[in-house]
């Protein structure tokens, strides 16, 4: 190799080294300091509760590891600390503790949030005894009697406990009752006096804020044949959106602010709790709700407010809180043009079933027609699932944009439940109370004559064949027209 | 013509300075003889140059790493990750030690292959191998250091292993910890050793070492193609300077980008009551602990020092079966098997 | 003395290799200052829980170990909490809360300090370290040192 052959060679290497020192250089400066495995320091009693219970439940430890609780120095002693004054404490391994960490307990540091939850729907939710669901649970499908655990009903235990919460009841030696723990239902009662259950939603003990903005945890509860929000979440554009983009929501960021932080697509928890630009992160729930679609009859959720002469935050306030979420990513008259569209579905069910449904149903119970047993007969089932499932999966489906919900889970279904069901059951229950001639044989008149005054209002004339001519010939129009598009016709 | 700015200030430090210059010139520049143009005899000087990049590096982190057990993890993750650039000079010192070790490995190789420890080369082979351990050491004190799990319990292995060679063993062993056990003492002794004893041993045998090559010369081979040329050298000054530079470039270029591809990592904190699942020394140490592994204590002990000896009086050796089988090329043969023996032991314990 | 002659071609490979070459040490270099010179910036930060606040009642002082292992003393002065390193700024000895009287005491050389770590009599000569408080809700944090791959 000649000598200027070998200059070059130099020159060639050196400028690759000098390549190599640039990505040095760009290395250093993209240094991150955080993602290392940082130091975790707790207290000595901590520290204890650590070193057992990492041979005994060691995914439970290793959960709390990688907590932000960790992180930030708090340990086990510090949430399940109890004083001699509390009614579920007991002596373990010489200190005094409970299991049961109650959202007091949490608003040692994490007032705000506690004090929005407990004056939020999700805190009353353990509130359901006396309710119709209690009565299925606790009589109908269940017993409290000879097959009751501790004197509760297993399918409440089971089933509607677990998502509202259960009563949590202290024994003598200072543990919880089988019967009512384990339980993390949001609306749990506490042993301390205080509602809810933050691990409904946070998930113990990693407490992570991205499980709770995944929308599989409020699926948990929210979902199924009576609301099936989850479902209709997934159906819309909103949960394919999120399915589309998951990687780009940065779910663990904090501030998580829609617009800013992500963009990609709203969760649950973006439009019913979490912070924009100009609101801030509520755990109160119902701050952006303006119908209440759970009863019967829909109302607008300050309605019982205000008939009690309470004042609370009003139903435009509120729509308003929600707007502002929608606003971020649909223009005004979206939003708007939107609201118009629920509005008059949620004004349908009301006015074509739910009202004269529930009107029927309350004339036949006052007037004897129906025992006064709940759930004793089939018209009773039918009219609950009016209300309580085919109707709640309509006003929910047109909530939150889910067609197929709103269509064939929800009016469909509605329609069928009303006129193959609800009505013919009527008819035969009022005919038999009438061909009786008992005590409640007027009542009995007095519900059919009802029920031919609703029947024969506009909207639900075409049952009795008395659509309007002009209308019916534009039907049969359109099904003619239809019909072409197959060979067989 | 007049003479330049540059002219008098040389001829300044030249009077003050009574040396003949003319002579210093002709010696330093000596002929390097034509066959070191093939890169394959590079090997040696790689090591060299490795062997300065370590001082440079190593005095750079002597400036953050404070060598009591308290300390060293944590100055060590300090360099790495907190003092700027301190991840680039780690990674480079991490790097250049396994690269000296293979190149030196390949060197002794070349060496040995080329049979030219033989007479009269004897003496500066045995120095050759001193520096080979010498340079294994640095390694294994180096890697200590960091007291991380692997360092430490590795330092325990070690010791426990020197514990057990016979006569020497204990005294051996309570020498290198400084005590009955692994502790401070250990880590201050392993510090001096790797900062002060063996780097000043390594410069004073690798001089001794190229004052031997420089006054035996070079082995010398003739290639075909180089029957013709009329000399038989080239110059040092500036045709063989410019090879080296060359070399030390590239190997600067791949250091670099091995820092940055790889840069060097840090276990978990030293626990002297938690010994991990997995105890592993450093890769050039497999070999050995994969014998020790599938032998007995004495047998893997003696047998080290027995392969250790081996390598050390090759030169006698070979003279010795030189004159008992002429015919074969023994030395090729012992060599080819010891190798591959060496590199079968190695990639098996890398495996498990 | 003539200047040596050097062909065109010779003198732009020189120049250019050492051009090369130089640039190469100069930026390596400049890394190597920056290694040598410890940052200046503020080292980070972790804030840390340490007690609720019925914990630490007014006049008293709370221990507490930063996560270097540093011990901290927080006072409840009534006002505020405060946080104060309790190595005495004079010879390093551990300083003493004594509640009776409000003061920090080094037995060492009868140091005294304040509720609020300021020298009152003795030889330390500068007040003790403080750290940063922070209280949200009934929870009281402290902003120490960051520290990094350490299990409990």
């Amino acid at each position: 190799m000649s000598l200027n052959t070998k200059r070059i060679v130099i020159l060639i290497i050196g400028v690759f080294f000098l390549g190599a020192l640039l990505v040095v250089g760009a290395v250093e400066n993209n240094k991150r300091v955080v993602g290392k495995k940082a130091a975790i320091k707790i207290s000595q009693t901590s520290k204890r509760c650590v070193e057992c219970h990492t041979s005994t439940s060691p995914s439970l430890v290793e959960q709390w590891r990688n907590s932000k609780h960790a992180l930030r120095g708090v340990g086990c002693i510090d949430c399940h600390e109890a004083q001699k004054t509390d009614k579920d404490a007991w002596e373990h391994e010489g200190k005094l503790i409970a299991v049961i960490v109650s959202p007091a307990d949490c608003s040692k540091c994490h007032s705000k949030e506690n004090e929005q939850f407990q004056s939020s729907h999700h805190a009353d939710a353990g509130k359901i005894l006396g309710s119709l669901d209690n009565v299925l649970a606790e009589v109908v499908e269940g017993n409290t009697g000879r097959l009751g655990l501790d004197g509760q009903s297993p399918a409440a235990i089971n089933g509607c406990w677990q998502c509202h919460g259960s009563v949590v009841k202290i024994m003598e030696n200072g543990r919880p009752d089988p019967s009512t723990w384990p339980n993390t239902g949001i609306g749990r009662i506490n042993p301390d006096g205080s509602k809810g259950s933050c691990t409904a939603c946070h998930s113990r003990h990693q407490f992570s804020v991205s499980v709770s903005r995944q929308p599989d945890s409020c699926g948990k509860c929210h979902m199924g044949p009576d609301h099936p929000q989850k479902e209709i979440y997934e159906e819309s554009k909103h949960g394919i959106a999120f399915k589309a983009f998951k990687d780009d929501m940065k779910l663990d960021a904090q501030p998580w602010r829609v617009g800013i932080e992500y963009t990609a697509a709203p969760t649950c928890a973006t439009c019913h709790m979490s912070a924009t630009d100009d609101m801030e992160v509520t755990h109160d729930v119902g701050r952006r709700i303006s119908w209440n679609l759970r009863p019967p009859v829909s109302e607008k959720i300050d309605a019982k407010a205000i008939k009690a002469g309470e004042t609370v935050e009003s139903w435009e306030d509120r729509r308003d809180n929600m707007k502002n979420v929608c606003s971020k990513c649909h223009s005004e008259s979206y939003v708007d043009g939107f609201y118009t569209q629920f509005d008059s579905a949620i004004n349908l069910y009301n006015d074509k079933f739910g009202k004269p449904a529930t009107e029927i149903i309350n004339m036949m119970k006052a007037g004897g027609v129906l025992t006064p047993t709940a759930f004793d007969e089939e018209l009773e089932w039918t009219y609950f699932y009016l209300w309580h499932h085919e109707g709640r999966r309509a006003r929910h489906g047109a909530s939150m944009m889910a067609p197929d919900y709103t269509q064939w889970h929800g009016f469909f279904e509605v329609a069928e439940r009303f006129y193959i069901h609800f009505v013919p059951e009527v008819k035969k229950a009022c005919r038999k109370a009438i061909r009786r001639k008992g005590s409640n044989a007027t009542a009995a008149k007095e519900v059919l004559a009802k029920l031919n005054e609703i029947l024969n209002r506009e909207e639900h004339q075409w049952f009795l064949s008395k659509m309007s001519q002009e209308e019916k010939s534009k039907r049969k129009a359109a099904a003619e027209e239809f019909k072409k598009r197959y060979a067989q016709n | 013509m007049s003479e330049s700015k540059i002219d008098l200030a040389l001829d300044w430090v030249k009077k003050r300075i009574p040396v003949d210059w003319q002579e210093l010139k002709t010696i330093t520049n000596e002929p390097v003889p034509n066959h070191l143009k093939h890169w394959w005899f590079a090997l040696g000087g790689t090591p060299a140059i490795l062997f300065g990049i370590q001082i440079v590096t190593g005095i750079f982190l002597l400036f953050y790493y404070v060598p009591t057990p308290e300390e060293a993890y944590s100055s060590v993750s300090k360099i790495t990750h907190e003092v700027k650039f301190g991840w680039y000079i780690r990674s480079l010192h991490k790097w250049a030690s396994e690269l000296m070790i293979v190149t030196v490995i390949l060197h002794m190789a070349r060496v040995y292959f080329t049979n030219a420890y033989r007479k009269p080369r004897e003496l500066n082979w045995m120095v050759g191998v001193v520096i080979f351990f010498t340079i294994l050491g640095l390694g294994f004190t180096g890697y200590s250091l960091i007291y991380d799990q692997l360092s430490y319990w590795a330092a325990v292995v070690g010791t426990e292993i020197a514990h057990s060679v016979p006569i020497v063993g204990p005294f051996a062993s309570d020498f290198i910890r400084g005590g009955p056990e692994v502790g401070a003492n250990t880590l201050t002794r392993l510090y001096v050793f790797h900062v002060v004893i063996f780097p000043a041993a390594l410069a004073s045998l690798v001089g001794l070492h190229i004052i031997f090559v420089r006054l035996h010369g070079v082995t010398e081979f003739e290639f075909d193609e180089e029957k013709s040329l009329k000399h038989k050298t080239y110059p040092l000054f500036p045709d063989h300077v410019m090879t080296e530079l060359i070399l030390v470039m590239l190997i600067f270029y791949i250091l670099s980008m091995m820092a940055v591809i790889f840069p060097a990592g840090l276990g978990e904190r030293a626990n002297p009551l938690s010994t991990p699942e997995h105890i592993k020394p450093e890769w050039y140490f497999y070999a050995s602990f994969k014998w020790l592994k599938l032998t007995n204590v004495y047998l893997g002990i003696l047998g080290q020092i027995f392969f250790a000896g081996v390598i050390f009086f090759w030169p006698f050796i070979d003279q010795i079966l030189v004159k008992l089988l002429p015919k074969y090329e023994m030395s090729i043969i012992i060599g080819f098997f010891g190798f591959t023996f060496y590199l079968v032991l190695t990639v098996w314990e890398a495996i498990t | 003395m003539t200047i040596k002659k050097i062909s065109r071609r010779d003198f732009i490979t020189t120049t250019l290799m050492g051009g090369g070459l130089f640039a190469g040490l100069v930026l390596w270099s400049v890394y190597a200052v920056q290694f040598l010179f410890p940052s200046m910036r503020k080292p980070p930060t972790r804030k840390v829980f340490v007690a609720t606040t019925d914990k630490i009642l007014v006049g008293d002082s709370y221990k507490f170990n930063d996560l270097k292992g540093n011990k901290i003393a927080i006072v409840n002065t009534g006002k505020e909490y405060i946080a104060l390193s309790t190595k005495c700024t004079h010879l390093g000895c551990t300083v003493i809360w004594k509640k009776s009287e409000n003061v920090f005491y080094c037995p060492c050389h009868d140091g005294y300090f304040d509720a609020e770590g300021k020298v009152i009599k003795g030889p330390p000569p500068k007040p003790l370290n403080k750290y940063k408080v922070e209280v949200v809700d009934q929870a009281i944090y402290l902003h120490v040192e960051e520290v990094y791959s350490e299990r409990v």
